[in-house]
């Protein structure tokens, strides 16, 4: 390692508290930065994600954690303890591959037993918990079976069993659900996310799939080019994402680009088009009066435009220019007088009616929705 | 059901296609069937002239002579040592070419391997003499730095070091490719859970590879066993083997049948050895049900 940078936070951390900490970890490839000075720590028993587009140092971090990857600078330690110059084989981590990696020569019992034997335990110590990890995924009728003979989501119990009967201090799961179909995936995500929270290990789970962070995760971290562009709880990355990166990232969210209009002791007005809307707080600072803004399709509301919503007045007043169905809901594209595009999604209740396309209607923006972002 | 434009399968159109295929094994199979004929046949003594009647003779006389078996045991024996030889060097070269992250050390494995495949088996045959004779290049440095000489061509160590040479590509080629069907991941997956290197690879790269093990032997063994050029130049005509002998007997004794008997013998002796080891392969196969199919 050089010049390793001082680590982020005071010397004498409490290590109870924290599974994992990560600090200034960077790691280059050739002149391209897959790490760019990351810094995080996860508590104990949680689940954190790493999102982001592939190729954003995601995976890199957790090869890293799992001694895969040499960082060029940082520092790695799994429950207080240094971990950065270990040997893949000497840390207490588990990883579940992409691919499972099952090893097609061994049976399902002998896969789970070879972290076990590696750890040279009594033959009676290893069986019984075998036994245990495969009740745990339910497989025991599948224990002699070849991992070839196996359906997709019993090839992943399986490595499964085998990550979590060495008992690690860490689970790292490398976009373990990319190889299931839908249904299998969402009822695999479930079903992972109740033993994590069951067994209370520690994990990092690195996906590329919003959909799967949200569901799974205590903690997102949003990557973006090898840095964390926010690390939240889900529900307040897909309320209020921190960057355009994120909120476009997350999915489905309106973006929209403002002027700062007016502003005073309790809050601002921004421009956007012909309509205006008030935000609490303060505007933020140091800008060239250029405000970007996110709302959720869900969070916005539609009005019948009456006569008085012509094209002059102020407002976010426009026409349906495409509709479809969602199942429970329905989603709606609107041209705003001015051009812009906002998408809207309403729940469908059996009095809702269905807007023709071209109707012109009028916007209700909720400020408590609208996610001022930064970069 | 016939699909409207498309042939039902086994239809005659089909046929065709092998054809050429046939015409390519008919040919050798005829050439075989020459020999084979020729083998039962004996030679007027002084001429060049084949006649009849058929009979076994030739056989009984080959298989007759001490020195035939020996030989034939003998290049049964080299053939077996090159494999083995074969197997230690050209294993962890393969292996290093299918597992390291440069592409510029994969590539100059390569490139030299290739090299060696395509460059003429004479010249290399010299190559060799000037690098290993009394006053070559490995002596010239051994007495220079005041060490004894050491006999390297027109004995065993010559031949040897030659066919290592010479077989090495068959060898790591083959087995290169069975290497890289067997996922890093899976290596990574074994130091994960707490084998160190060297168990990974004991414990699960090579029980993988044994099947493409066995496929780069076969083929080593049998390329081996054919051995001509370098038992000759390099082992400076006391070294022969069953190639050899084959020669000698159609240009020093002018015995074509007899000649031809011996490479019919041979040739089965060879097939034999070299369906043991295919047979062996299909039980290595069968042993693990996964390979070729996705894990």
């Amino acid at each position: 390692m050089r010049d390793e940078p001082a680590p982020k936070s005071e010397p004498g951390r409490i290590a109870g508290g924290r599974a994992l900490w990560i600090g200034g970890l960077i790691k280059s490839y050739g002149p391209h930065r897959a790490v760019d000075d990351v810094s995080f720590e996860v508590p104990t028993g949680s689940l954190m994600t790493l999102l982001g587009p592939s190729g954003c140092g995601k995976t890199t971090i957790l090869r890293a954690i799992a001694g895969f990857v040499a960082p060029d600078a940082g520092r790695i330690e799994v429950g207080g303890v240094d971990i950065t110059g270990l040997p893949p084989e000497r840390r207490q981590t588990a990883m579940l591959f992409q691919n499972y990696a099952l090893f097609p020569h061994m049976t399902v019992t002998q896969n789970v037993a070879f972290g076990l034997r590696m750890r040279h335990l009594p033959r009676d110590e290893i069986a019984s918990r075998v036994e245990a990890a495969l009740a745990l995924v339910r497989l025991e009728a599948f224990a002699a079976r070849y991992p070839a003979e196996l359906s997709g989501g019993q090839q992943q119990r399986a490595a499964l069993a085998r990550a979590l009967v060495i008992e690690p201090q860490l689970l790292l799961l490398d976009e373990p659900f990319g190889a299931l179909d839908q249904n299998l995936r969402e009822a695999m995500q479930v079903e992972l996310r109740k033993l994590q929270q069951r067994l209370g290990i520690t994990t990092i789970l690195v996906t590329h799939d919003q959909q799967e962070a949200l569901i799974l995760s205590d903690l997102i971290a949003v990557m973006n080019a090898g840095k964390i562009e926010q690390l939240a709880p889900p529900i307040e990355v897909y309320d209020h994402p921190a960057t355009r990166f994120v909120a476009g990232f997350m999915g489905a969210a309106n973006l929209m680009t403002g002027t700062l209009v007016a502003r005073d002791a309790t809050g601002f007005t921004v421009g956007i088009g012909a309509g205006t809307l008030r935000l609490p707080g303060a505007p933020p600072a140091g800008d060239n009066g250029e405000i970007a803004l996110a709302v959720r399709p869900e969070a916005i509301g539609l009005d019948t435009a009456t006569g008085a919503d012509n094209d002059d007045t102020d407002g976010f007043v426009g026409a349906v220019s495409f509709r479809t169905n969602l199942g429970s809901r329905l989603l709606y594209e609107i041209e705003l007088t001015g051009g812009l595009k906002l998408n809207v999604e309403e729940q469908r209740q059996d009095k809702t009616r269905v807007r023709a396309l071209g109707e012109r209607v009028r916007l209700r923006l909720d400020p408590h929705h609208c996610t001022v972002l930064r970069g | 059901m016939t699909i409207a434009g498309y042939p039902a399968r086994g239809s005659s159109d089909g046929r065709w296609l092998a054809l050429p295929a046939l015409a390519v094994l008919g040919l050798f199979f005829t050439a075989f069937a020459v020999f084979a004929i020729v083998s039962l046949l004996h030679n007027v003594s002084g001429t060049a002239s084949i006649v009849g009647p058929p009979s076994l003779d030739n056989y009984r006389a080959v298989v007759g002579l001490k020195l035939n078996r020996d030989i034939t045991l003998d290049t049964l024996w080299l053939a077996l040592q090159l494999t083995g030889l074969c197997i230690l060097i050209g294993y962890p070269l393969a292996y290093l070419m299918a597992r390291t992250p440069s592409r510029t050390l994969r590539n100059l494995i390569l490139f030299a391997l290739i090299v060696t495949f395509l460059s003429g088996g004479v010249t290399r045959a010299y190559a060799w003499l000037i690098i290993l004779g009394n006053t070559g290049l490995v002596n010239t440095l051994l007495k220079t730095a005041g060490l004894t000489p050491l006999p390297l061509v027109h004995n065993r160590t010559g031949v040897i070091i030659s066919l290592v040479h010479f077989l090495l590509p068959f060898f790591t080629l083959t087995l290169f490719g069975g290497l890289k069907t067997v996922p890093a991941s899976l290596e990574e997956a074994a130091r994960n859970l707490g084998a160190t290197r060297l168990r990974s690879f004991v414990a699960v790269t090579l029980p993988l590879s044994v099947p493409a093990l066995i496929a780069a032997s076969t083929l080593t063994y049998a390329v081996a066993l054919s051995s001509f050029l370098f038992p000759d130049l390099l082992g400076g005509g006391r070294n022969p083997m069953a190639a050899n002998l084959i020669y000698q007997k159609i240009l020093d004794a002018f015995d074509i049948p007899a000649a031809a008997a011996m490479a019919v013998l041979f040739l089965l002796i060879a097939l034999a050895c070299v369906g043991v080891l295919g047979q062996l392969e299909r039980l290595v196969q069968r042993r693990f049900p996964t390979t070729g199919r996705r894990a």
